[in-house]
């Protein structure tokens, strides 16, 4: 009885699993190219990125906000990344790389101030954000282009067999993140402000600095992202963002994040990042229009709130009685 | 407290005011900046690209106003144009139908926008989101990616003609400008739209049936957008699917800037009718004088920003 | 005195129209239970939210150990060693107990969560209370009683020398509350002062050791619970002249039934509540807050929908929902939440006069202005409302004034039975009769009124029948000069009558 809603949690998450390893073994069995060892490898490698700033963007939910803009900050991203990294210099292209996410951290830094300090709601703020940021990026890079350095690039994109280096990138994001999320104040005051604010800031949380926090961590994952995209693309590429920002937000939702705030886990968002990420390689690999995708992932937004509302409901119905 | 109410009223009806003051002095830029190139027949010419922009913000502006949020229009924008030049095949006879089918296509999509937000209780920015991610993937997978064909002689007449000095699209525009205002001004509805948006329990306890009066918005914010379709059809005789592309963000700014609040219950319709006037032609002085595509993004994402902030800063005190 | 603890002197408080403290004493020793009692509004909260940080006093002084302080927030309060346990929930319930209790005041090592430590200290303060958490139970799971626990363990982390529990028992089952008495004691025992709030007397002569009654924002008396009797304490509670504001009322005859209601119940709120409103009555529901009369108002409105039971207006059975259907046929609710659920506050006065019964002037959808100008104009007029005029926004008007906008709004749907929800909340005295002799003279137009209010002196003075409900139920009726404050304070804590 008393730890029932936490293993609620904890069930949906490992019902969203439970369904990628379904979707997995019934395409391996069904599809021979599926199932090679090639195939396998890239697809986990395509789906970090997504994953990456859907942590942050978890992050954001939990507190009760919402973060847009990461899209257009990825592409910010790349562009920078294009311009800096395009060097044979070792000392040049670590610094390079540490402004990439840094572009990242500021533009989280400008979201977490508009919102907190001059108390423009998330949604406007982030709006606002993410137009400006596609300008700013077409400013850097009218047009994809520029180099990365081949050898960091490659260093950065390297695969072996299932394992690769984006994977192993994203396993130590999770693990910082979900030691900032489970394991420290931060954590906790985050999940406090998205519940209820008000009583957070009585029992002492300083509501404003843990948002903050948040979009600053947000910022700090679509920098990487940012970074990741420009290694496997080699070049930049001003407009490459633009459907991170919706994606990160299906993976949050189908992951369990609530968009009422105070609810959500990273596990979860990890699963809902490869089951998108599987998805599309499903549609590609059976050659079905890659605009179904559009259709695909709005469909799955609005499917898992309709699920997660009604499996709610039950819960409270079952509450009652 | 008194005066504060007293100052901040007066504040809301002096906005459309102070933008035509705005407008007029970025005339007189113009005029400085480019002599001899402020005319009458340039100003209808702005009047017309704002026109699509203006009617997508009536729209807008009613679901803002029952304090919801529309982030759908372009994408309808773009359907409308897709449906608008495959169904008329570019000839006269099947003007009707297409434009039935087009209705039909906006009151289905206002309508689910409102059953989304209302019965399934998914928040409005989310839930118009997914309709706009959702409506994108129908252009594309109904055009291939590749969309072909003209518009209808008619649809082209209304996006380009005139009307003596006044495009057709302007008198489109300031008709349901008026229409728009009439209603929120004169009928019960458009005292309902405003006490839902105000005070929504308020307006339950009065008797007002809120779910009715919030998917009216939805539905209108749609016909709306679709309408702006047919008429960017007409004017751009072929299916761009870029066509939505700004049409969210102007929008916003254009309701904000014409003095209604981003949280619903308080705005006109003039000052919005401005807004969509004073966003277009910031964009076509940009144009003139040399700032580009990245200019104006930058800009559209500062004025919002800026409106929001001062509309804030001004509920503190 | 060695042992005092604290010491409030001369505490003064002015709210907009109301002295809501007025030179309150109050003191506490080390290892006592000190009871603070009085009516809904006497000012036991407000006393009790300058300790917690949420309030400040105009004037007076505050002493904690013979040391003048000031306590100019919740946390701060925590800081000084006092704890303060809230009548309603005041925690996150997607955090688990642990987190709850520890909030902002984590237990650390090397920078993350030291879980282990922080669960230790729950398991602690368990044992030592005798009470069963679950550290990582989720605190929505939980029962209030269980809640509860985790708001004191949660006050009782800084070693309060000082607890406040605000109404503690409210919610709670018998032997819930038998528990937590045994936790007050434990308490007691270890040096902890208490200061306990409840309006249930038993209970309060069954824990407490001194008694302080309040009124009207003054101290009756403070009293070891050994020399006094709870009838004495109910005498210091009530015992006031009827001042002279309300309308005479002796001189009306009643009609017919306008709207009865039979056996309404919902489930957990309300059970079985009959009674009926005639032409020209004024019915007053009474007792303690949350004892399900604003359940009753809102059913009968048909905002809450109910499981059980009929509602009747002018012969014609009401449905479970639909406020529309109530207002046409001439059921009008005016709410408590004036700002919160009535007002459109950036509207003016016209519009919201004209909100509930733009039906009755719509023509083919569009607002008859004319007909709608007149008949707020007469309203305004007829409630001598003090406005510049009827495009004033309701925000700039003052409280008494609002509230007879919202009069004027239910006017206007012509109503032939008004329930009116606290009346004059936030009204100031002047205004209050105003108030009274509208509603005594809608009454002579044959009116019939539901009354809800938690003002004693209102009930009896504009009452004709007083309804007195307890736990959901309608515990008595009383006739006007039958409904004394005794027998009303009585009723509603369910005691027999002497």
């Amino acid at each position: 009885m008393k730890t029932k809603k936490l293993n609620q949690q904890v069930r949906g998450v490992l019902t969203i699993y439970l369904l990628l390893i379904l979707v997995f073994i019934g395409m391996c069995i069904s599809s021979e190219s599926f199932r090679s060892l090639y195939n396998i490898t890239n697809l986990l490698t395509q789906c970090v990125p997504l994953a990456c700033v859907a942590m942050g963007q978890t992050l954001v939910i939990i507190s009760g906000g919402i973060d847009l803009s990461v899209g257009s900050a990825i592409s910010v991203c790349t562009a920078v990344a294009a311009k800096l990294l395009n060097t044979d210099n070792p000392a040049q292209i670590a610094f390079g790389a540490a402004a990439v996410v840094l572009t990242g951290v500021v533009v989280g830094a400008v979201n977490g101030l508009g919102i907190n300090m001059l108390k423009v709601p998330p949604l406007i703020t982030t709006l606002c954000t993410s137009t400006a940021l596609s300008g700013v990026a077409l400013w850097i890079l009218p047009m994809a282009g520029g180099k990365i350095n081949r050898v960091f690039a490659r260093f950065v994109y390297q695969k072996w067999t299932i394992v690769s280096m984006p994977l192993l990138i994203m396993l130590a994001l999770f693990l910082i993140m979900r030691t900032v999320l489970y394991h420290t104040r931060t954590g906790v005051d985050i999940y406090a402000i998205g519940r209820d604010r008000r009583i957070a800031s009585t029992m002492g949380v300083d509501a404003r600095r843990t948002s903050i926090k948040t979009y600053l961590l947000c910022g700090l994952c679509a920098g990487l992202t940012g970074l990741l995209l420009a290694c496997r693309m080699r070049v930049g590429d001003p407009t490459c963002g633009t459907a991170y920002s919706m994606d990160s937000i299906t993976a949050s939702v189908v992951g369990g994040a609530s968009m009422a705030g105070g609810v959500g886990l990273l596990s979860g968002t990890i699963a809902g990042a490869f089951l998108i990420g599987m998805l599309s390689n499903i549609m590609n690999n059976l050659a079905v229009n890659q605009f179904y995708q559009y259709v695909l992932k709005g469909g799955l937004l609005v499917v898992a709130m309709i699920v997660y509302s009604i499996s709610n409901l039950l819960e409270v119905k079952r509450h009652e009685k | 407290m008194k005066n504060n109410g007293l100052r901040r009223s007066s504040n809301a009806s002096m906005q459309p005011l102070f933008l035509l003051g705005i407008i007029a002095v970025m005339i007189a830029m113009q005029a400085i900046l480019v002599p001899g190139s402020v005319t009458s027949s340039q100003l209808w010419l702005v009047s017309r690209q704002a026109s699509a922009l203006g009617i997508i913000a009536l729209g807008q502006a009613a679901v803002i106003l029952v304090g919801g949020i529309d982030l759908s229009v372009g994408s309808i924008v773009m359907i409308t144009n897709v449906f608008c030049i495959a169904l008329m095949r570019g000839s006269n006879q099947y003007v009707l139908g297409g434009l039935a089918v087009c209705l039909l296509i906006a009151l289905v999509i206002g309508a689910s926008n409102a059953l989304g937000v209302l019965v399934l209780n998914i928040a409005p920015f989310v839930m118009t989101l997914c309709t706009m991610t959702i409506l994108q993937g129908v252009c594309y997978v109904y055009t291939q990616g590749a969309p072909t064909g003209s518009a209808a002689p008619v649809i082209n007449a209304l996006g380009t003609g005139y009307l003596g000095p006044i495009p057709y699209s302007t008198v489109i525009w300031l008709v349901l400008a008026l229409l728009t205002w009439i209603v929120l001004r004169f009928t019960t509805l458009g005292r309902k739209v405003y006490a839902v948006g105000g005070n929504a329990r308020a307006a339950r306890l009065s008797g007002v049936s809120n779910k009715a009066v919030i998917a009216a918005a939805y539905i209108f914010s749609a016909i709306m957008s679709m309408i702006a379709g047919v008429i960017m059809s007409g004017y751009l005789n072929i299916t761009s699917l870029t066509v939505g592309g700004d049409y969210v963000n102007n929008s916003l700014a254009a309701v904000l800037i014409g003095g209604n609040a981003i949280e619903g219950g308080r705005g006109g319709i003039w000052g919005v009718v401005l807004g969509a006037f004073f966003m277009t032609f910031l964009m076509a002085i940009l144009t003139m004088i040399g700032i580009g595509e990245v200019g104006k993004l930058i800009v559209q994402g500062l004025v919002i920003f800026v409106v929001v902030a001062m509309q804030s800063m001004m509920k503190k005190d | 005195m060695e042992n005092l603890y604290l010491k409030m002197s001369g505490i003064t408080k002015q709210f907009p129209g109301v002295k809501a403290l007025d030179g309150v004493d109050f003191d506490l020793k080390k290892g006592e239970i000190h009871a603070l009692v009085g009516e809904n509004g006497a000012g036991k909260s407000t006393l009790m939210n300058m300790l917690g940080g949420n309030l400040k006093p105009d004037s007076g002084m505050i002493e904690l150990e013979g040391k003048r302080v000031s306590i100019s927030g919740p946390m701060e309060s925590l800081e000084l060693g006092i704890g303060f346990v809230h009548q309603e929930s005041n925690l996150l319930s997607n955090l688990t107990v642990l987190e709850n209790v520890f909030l902002a005041r984590e237990k650390r090592r090397h920078g993350t969560l030291d879980r282990a430590a922080m669960r230790k200290e729950i398991l602690r303060v368990n044992e030592r209370l005798g009470y069963q958490l679950n550290p990582d139970a989720q605190v929505g799971s939980l029962h209030l009683a269980e809640q509860q626990c985790v708001e004191i363990t949660r006050a009782l982390l800084s070693e309060p020398r000082i607890l406040i529990l605000d109404e503690p028992t409210a919610a709670l089952d018998d032997s819930e509350v038998a528990r937590l008495f045994d936790i007050v004691r434990r308490l007691r025992g270890e040096g902890v002062a208490i200061i306990y709030i409840s309006h249930r007397l038993d209970e309060i002569f069954q824990l407490a050791d001194r008694i302080t009654v309040l009124k009207d924002g003054k101290v009756v008396g403070t009293r070891a619970t050994g020399e006094v009797t709870k009838d004495e304490v109910i005498a210091m509670m009530v015992g006031r002249v009827l001042e002279d504001i309300y309308p005479k009322r002796d001189d009306i005859t009643f009609g017919d039934t306008l709207l009865s209601v039979e056996n309404l119940s919902i489930p957990g709120r309300l059970s079985n509540v009959s009674f009926s409103v005639r032409a020209g009555e004024i019915v007053g529901l009474g007792g303690l807050e949350g004892q399900g009369q604003r359940d009753a108002a809102r059913a009968i409105f048909g905002d809450v929908p109910f499981a059980q039971g009929r509602i009747t207006a002018n012969g014609l059975e009401l449905k479970s929902r639909g406020i529309r259907g109530r207002i046409r046929r001439g059921v009008g609710y005016v709410t408590h939440d004036r700002r919160g659920e009535g007002l459109v506050l950036n509207e003016s006065v016209r519009k919201n006069a004209a909100l509930a019964s733009l039906y009755r002037r719509s023509r083919l959808g569009f607002v008859d202005a004319a007909a709608e100008r007149r008949e707020a104009d007469e309203n305004v007029e007829r409630m001598q409302i003090k406005t510049a005029g009827l495009e004033q926004k309701v925000a700039n008007l003052s409280g008494g004034n609002q509230q007879k906008v919202m009069l004027a709004r239910w006017l206007m749907t012509k109503p032939r039975v008004l329930i009116i929800d606290e009346p004059t909340k936030g009204v100031d005295v002047g205004a209050r009769m105003s108030v009274y002799q509208i509603i005594d003279q809608l009454t002579r137009e044959g009116i019939g009124i539901i009354m809800l209010t938690s003002d004693m002196m209102e009930l009896i003075g504009l009452s004709d029948r007083v309804l007195v409900f307890y736990e959901g139920r309608i515990s008595r009726e009383l006739k006007r000069g039958e409904a004394t404050e005794e027998r009303i304070m009585r009723a509603a804590s369910s005691m027999p009558d002497e």
